[in-house]
């Protein structure tokens, strides 16, 4: 335990870099969940087909994959990220196609009486995507994408493989370091079980200030 | 505008070849000398190289790399840990300057990246369960019994070792870090686990399992020879790189920042480049 104790500096800065990494992917994959949702409820072929590709190439592909393209084959052709916007921007561009379809399915769950009412009040098409559509739909929203932001946090310790010093980074140089293989990898469970619980809470949060701004319960059967 | 455009695509693909040549041609010596500091690959193999608790990167590899670079008249090394499969990748994409941290020099590796001349030597070695149930000290022991299951790195020298002579493929099966090897042994997993041999000394003291034993050298296998990595345009960053590094040999300095993490002196200025990659 003395030699882990050494070690806690790397620990911590390992689980700094892996909060990091989560926050700035999470901001990142909201707003693709935004577009591409939205792409993907539009009446225009052309768009919902450029959406559809977005999805399945982003779902489709391994993001472990997709990490090591952006950080080992764009160089050759040019064009460099750092280790660190790389991570995010994988994270985030594969948990932003995920998310998409929260932000479609909600929407698509809205029903069929919204349109009509939206459309006697002869609303426009972005007045009812922005008084009628995305206000009901977004406590929808609120669970899945909780769910989708604890995948992410979890996603991140694969970036370790493209050198950025997070948290399971931290925990193999403490392997190689002490020899000593269970006390590190407790730690880092606990350490990633505790930031997934502070995102939960973060989440709940959320959830129960918009339900309160609505005045009714996010229950969807109440 | 027909005639026009093809112009336009001319010009554009003079602009796209010169913008593209223009890396290649700078020294990147001289840029390294500019921003004080080189990026350096090296792997989590203690004692090849050492990370300490404050993220310091030392060990006998980045020491020798430091000490060369200061001579360059680049200050700094900035250590980036990169594992062995994806040294040559990160080479390749200059994600890193240069790569030192025992990368064997290999025939097959030479075809890819450049070399210095060799820094680290060492004999190879096999943890085995104590007592050595299966009596193995040799690559062609484990040939000779299909049922015996050995775990090295992939992509590895100890993993070309061993199909070279005779080892088969499903015998074999990769660590992802040497750490998960020998965790692999002491949970009877596989019956033999085989890497450098001061890298396995070194693990097998920190485990201090005394179910475990060490079987240094392996015979019938060459010394692995290391040496600094660099991207196949940087020969004259490598030649200037050799030159300090004879400087540093001559100088006694070498033998002292190697030997005191087990490495021989003798061994590595026995031994050239050239005896592994020539014309490398």
């Amino acid at each position: 335990m003395d030699m882990i104790l050494e070690f806690s500096p790397l620990l911590i800065k390992g689980a700094g870099i892996t909060i990091v990494i989560t926050l700035a992917s999470a901001v990142l994959a909201l707003t693709i969940s935004f577009i591409v949702g939205l792409m993907r409820c539009s009446r225009n072929a052309l768009i919902r087909g450029i959406g559809l590709v977005y999805l399945e190439f982003f779902r489709g592909t391994s993001a472990l994959v997709q990490m090591f393209f952006m950080f080992y084959v764009l160089p050759l052709l040019g064009v460099s990220f750092s280790p660190m916007a790389a991570g995010i921007l994988a994270c985030g561009l594969n948990l932003g196609s995920y998310g998409s379809e929260v932000v479609r399915g909600a929407i698509k769950a809205i029903g069929k009486p919204q349109y009509e009412a939206a459309y006697s009040l002869n609303y426009t098409y972005t007045q009812l995507y922005r008084y009628v559509l995305i206000p009901q739909a977004l406590p929808m929203m609120i669970p899945p994408f909780g769910n989708l932001l604890i995948e992410l946090m979890k996603l991140t310790a694969v970036t370790s493989l493209i050198t950025l010093t997070d948290l399971t980074f931290a925990a193999q140089i403490v392997r190689a370091q002490t020899g000593l293989t269970l006390e590190p990898f407790v730690l880092i469970l606990v350490i990633y079980f505790l930031i997934a619980s502070a995102l939960v809470a973060f989440v709940d949060v959320l959830a129960w200030r918009i339900a309160r701004s609505r005045g009714r319960s996010l229950k969807l059967e109440a | 505008m027909t005639i026009l455009f093809p112009r336009i695509l001319a010009g554009a693909a003079v602009l796209a070849l010169t913008g593209m040549a223009a890396p290649a041609m700078a020294d990147t010596l001289d840029d390294l000398r500019a921003q004080g500091y080189a990026t350096v690959a090296v792997a989590n193999e203690p004692p090849y190289s050492d990370i300490k608790s404050d993220g310091y990167v030392t060990g006998a590899a980045p020491d020798v790399a430091r000490a060369v670079m200061a001579k360059l008249g680049v200050p700094e090394l900035r250590a980036q840990v990169v594992p062995y499969g994806s040294m040559i990748p990160a080479l390749l994409a200059r994600r890193v300057d240069m790569a030192t941290s025992g990368l064997y020099i290999k025939p097959n590796r030479c075809e890819a990246i450049i070399y210095s001349q060799p820094d680290l030597c060492g004999a190879e070695a096999f943890a085995v369960k104590v007592g050595n149930p299966h009596n193995l000290t040799t690559y062609e022991d484990i040939a000779a019994n299909p049922d015996i299951r050995m775990t090295t790195c992939a992509g590895c020298a100890e993993e070309l070792y061993a199909t070279e002579r005779g080892v088969q493929t499903k015998q074999i099966m990769h660590f992802t870090d040497p750490q998960s090897g020998m965790k692999m042994l002491q949970q009877g997993r596989v019956d033999v686990f085989a890497l450098s041999g001061l890298g396995t000394k070194d693990l097998l003291d920190k485990m201090n399992d005394p179910e475990l034993e060490l079987i240094m050298p392996v015979k019938g296998v060459p010394m692995g020879c290391a040496g600094a990595a660099f991207n196949p345009d940087d020969t004259a960053f490598r030649e200037a790189y050799d030159a300090a590094l004879v400087e540093l040999k001559e100088s006694g300095e070498f033998a002292a920042i190697i030997e005191p993490y087990g490495f021989s002196t003798e061994a590595t200025l026995s031994v050239k480049r050239d005896d592994f990659c020539p014309g490398n």
